[in-house]
């Protein structure tokens, strides 16, 4: 933030400078023609030979020093500018950083199947958030023709149809959408059929009491959800007290903002892919927002480890540092073993110990390097046989 | 360090080095408007000393009436230049403040960044790999006009078109416009061009046009460019029978989609574009911080069709990727997909899976308060769940 404060503020300073500048060039530049112009006026009223000469030549060469000097200010003033736009660009290389470093050095897409791969990838996400034109255009420029087919395309125009009409605040589409998969619905839980009816009825209810009747009317739709949102439900029929006043000074004005109808595509969105069989949220989305966490990072610890010579690039094998990217991106369990500190493989998995401690089979291994028959736990004073340790799975 | 400050460089610094650009040609500008008004000043003075009667009077007003329409010229252009500069410092202002959203306390606000910077990121990359229409679609329905560089980009597919149709002319141009810029960074393009000009001279039989053309242009070579241009020379000895290896290369189309990428790059750095596309550099580092080994089957467990290096489409680009570091364990129940943890204590059944107390509870009160293991559909009772301790 304060870098962008900073490159903010040399460009405010430039700004006035610039306008300062041209404010004043046009004002010199106006005195200059008014003097031609006053010294034309003069010089046509003359009509002796004698005062006409000696009247030009005064008048032209004062003339000629004013212009001379307002050519020299007009020219000179924009060149002494120059250093306010050098700062611009100074203080964003200072506040921002101009490459990735040694990070950018793997060539990431180094073969024609990656390439569509990550152009698959990019048609999903634009599928997924209404872009179809866009994503049409992409098969057609990359020549992923042959990878993706109609049938493939199809639920998805139907889902852009829907998402649009939720933009443009219309939610029959979905309800209808809700309806035709109302069984698969239910199997995953979801509360987007009850969501879709809120947003109708508060849409009811912010026409104010003209709509008093057709929107207990509409409350009867929420009989069906009475078991799951019954909370939700009292919520909303409280807020029919507040028709006459309006909603905004109510305590139910957070019904009126932007974010439920933000929230329902969302929801929809991810109701849709579900049942599509498709991941919940978009991978390239998740991809990328979590690379924007762990980007920072990772150019600083290899800043780091350049400067103290450790090397210049990143192992092959694991990250050097631990990078959070919070529980939601966090998609499988990992054991890591608390006394090697390494993560289980299928090679190298966790075992439970009798008293309930869990290692990795390589530590475990190690306790037992002199083949003795018994081992201590190295957590508890319990010992038992190394065999026996139990393999886990997760 | 924060993720504006790594990938939002070139975001300010492209509109700024076109700003200076821009100052440049204003000075230009100003300097020979300056100069032509210097002109007529002076063509005015000489009148003035070699004035004798009044006859020359009316002449005289010419000239001066002459400047004042040159001084009033001058003065409209200056609006011009004022409106140029105004304009491209406003731009960087304008992307200044729509980065500030990356902060903002709304979480709308915020999230809407996060949708639009993706939506940059592939813009760039779909100009970066020649997917003009699919950017320049993506750029309006976004609205992200004023956050991405599509006229620089369009400019660039307009050189690239003419060198496949194996023009020159219009690189040459933009070789002569960003003269000192290119001679800043020690570019080979203009050179190359000369070489290509020569090579399709005597390819066309015209062998003295090329000797005239290389004595034209062949001059002050670096030593580097001296062998290449012996190398063509060679070309002029035995163009009929071209299978020397080298003659073949210089005369084989390839070479125009070297010059291609050649422009591209230097086209890349005089505007401040960075060499590589931001979405693979991110995706690099996204896919390394979410892959763990579950995702390649180094360890049995339940598939999770949500995770994004196990989806196919990523799954072959990140296999060479460092796997996260993880230095302590971090557990998901693989039947709720919740956390498991102090709060929801891991419990072992007899048969080595293991979920979380909450998992079981679940599983009792769905099967008569027996637990049926999800995953090798084993009966258990509760009682003979282990409690385990993951340090």
């Amino acid at each position: 933030m304060d870098s962008l404060v900073a490159v903010e503020k040399e460009v405010d300073k430039a700004l006035d400078l610039f306008e300062n500048f041209y404010d004043v060039i046009d004002q010199d530049i106006n005195k200059v023609i008014d003097h031609v112009v006053s010294i034309m006026n003069d010089l046509a009223k003359i009509e002796n030979d004698q005062t006409f000469k000696l009247s030009a030549d005064d008048s032209v060469s004062m003339c000629k020093e004013q212009v001379r000097d307002f050519i020299k200010r007009y020219s000179e003033k924009h060149k002494d500018l120059h250093a306010n736009i050098s700062k611009i660009g100074k203080v964003i290389d200072k506040n921002f950083v101009p490459d990735y470093g040694n990070l950018s050095q793997i060539n990431l897409i180094d073969t024609p199947e990656k390439k569509n791969n990550l152009n698959m990838a990019i048609c999903e996400h634009l599928l997924r958030n209404g872009h179809l034109e866009a994503c049409e255009t992409l098969i057609k420029e990359s020549n992923l023709n042959e990878k993706i087919d109609e049938e493939r395309k199809k639920p998805f125009v139907r889902m852009n149809y829907i998402l649009k009409k939720l933009r443009d605040k219309d939610v029959d589409p979905a309800l209808e959408w809700c309806q035709a998969n109302s069984k698969e619905l239910k199997e995953i839980n979801s509360n987007l059929e009850f969501n879709l009816h809120r947003l109708n009825f508060i849409k009811l209810v912010q026409q104010g009491t003209k709509a008093q009747l057709e929107a207990l009317k509409y409350a009867r739709n929420f009989a069906a959800f009475a078991n799951d949102c019954s909370k939700e439900i009292q919520k909303l029929m409280g807020s029919l007290i507040y028709m006459t006043t309006g909603l905004e000074n109510s305590p139910y004005s957070s019904y009126l903002g932007p974010e439920l109808w933000q929230e329902i595509e969302e929801e929809f969105t991810k109701n849709a892919c579900k049942l599509l069989g498709l991941p919940v949220e978009c991978p390239l989305y998740i991809c990328v927002n979590a690379g924007s966490k762990a980007l920072p990072a990772l150019v600083n610890i290899l800043q780091v480890m350049q400067q103290t010579q450790v090397g210049t690039t990143l192992s092959k094998d694991e990250l050097p540092i631990e990078i959070d990217i919070g529980q939601k991106y966090r998609f499988h369990s990992v054991f890591s073993c608390p006394i090697l500190r390494q993560q289980s493989t299928d090679t190298n998995p966790p075992m439970k110990l009798i008293c309930g401690h869990v290692i990795s089979k390589d530590a475990l291994s190690k306790l037992n390097l002199s083949g003795k028959t018994r081992i201590k736990c190295p957590y508890c004073p319990v010992e038992q046989s190394p065999n026996d340790a139990r393999q886990m799975f997760f | 360090m924060d993720d504006l400050k790594i990938i939002e460089h070139s975001t300010l610094k492209v509109p700024y080095e076109h700003l200076n650009k821009m100052y440049r040609n204003v000075q230009k500008s100003i300097d020979r408007d300056c100069s032509s008004i210097n002109q007529t000043m002076s063509q005015i003075d000489k009148q003035t000393k070699t004035l004798s009667d009044l006859n020359q009077k009316a002449e005289l007003i010419q000239s001066l009436s002459n400047l004042v329409e040159k001084l009033r010229l001058v003065k409209k252009r200056s609006m011009d230049l004022r409106n140029e500069e105004k304009e491209q410092l406003e731009l960087i202002k304008k992307r200044v403040n729509n980065l500030k959203e990356h902060d903002s306390s709304d979480l709308i606000v915020r999230k809407n960044f996060q949708k639009n910077r993706l939506d940059r990121i592939l813009i760039d990359y779909f100009l970066r790999n020649s997917f003009y229409k699919t950017a320049q679609i993506l750029v309006e329905q976004s609205n992200l006009q004023q956050m991405t560089n599509l006229d620089i980009f369009l400019n660039e597919k307009e050189i690239c078109d003419s060198l496949e149709s194996h023009e020159t002319q219009k690189c040459l141009n933009w070789c002569n416009e960003n003269k000192s810029k290119l001679k800043k960074i020690n570019s080979n393009l203009e050179f190359a061009l000369r070489q290509q000009e020569f090579i399709e001279l005597v390819r066309q039989q015209k062998c003295l046009d090329a000797v005239y053309h290389s004595r034209k242009y062949f001059v002050n070579l670096t030593p580097n460019q001296l062998i290449d241009v012996q190398k063509s020379m060679v070309l002029l000895a035995y163009v009929k029978y071209s299978d020397n290896q080298t003659s073949q290369e210089l005369l084989s189309e390839t070479r125009w989609q070297y010059l291609i990428d050649l422009f591209k790059q230097d086209n890349y750095k005089i505007n401040q574009i960075p060499e590589q596309s931001a979405l693979t550099t991110i995706l690099q580092a996204g896919l390394s911080a979410l892959k763990t080994p579950t995702c390649y089957k180094k360890v049995t467990a339940v598939h999770n069709h949500n995770c994004p290096v196990c989806n196919i489409n990523f799954n072959q680009i990140a296999k060479p990727l460092p796997y996260a570091y993880c230095s302590n364990s971090k557990l998901i129940d693989s039947y709720t997909g919740e956390i498991i943890n102090e709060h929801n204590q891991p419990m072992m059944l007899p048969n080595g899976y293991v979920y979380g107390f909450n998992a079981l509870m679940k599983l009792m009160s769905e099967n008569d308060g027996k637990i049926k293991c999800p995953r090798s559909h084993e009966i258990y009772d509760f009682s003979e769940a282990q409690k385990v301790f993951i340090l």
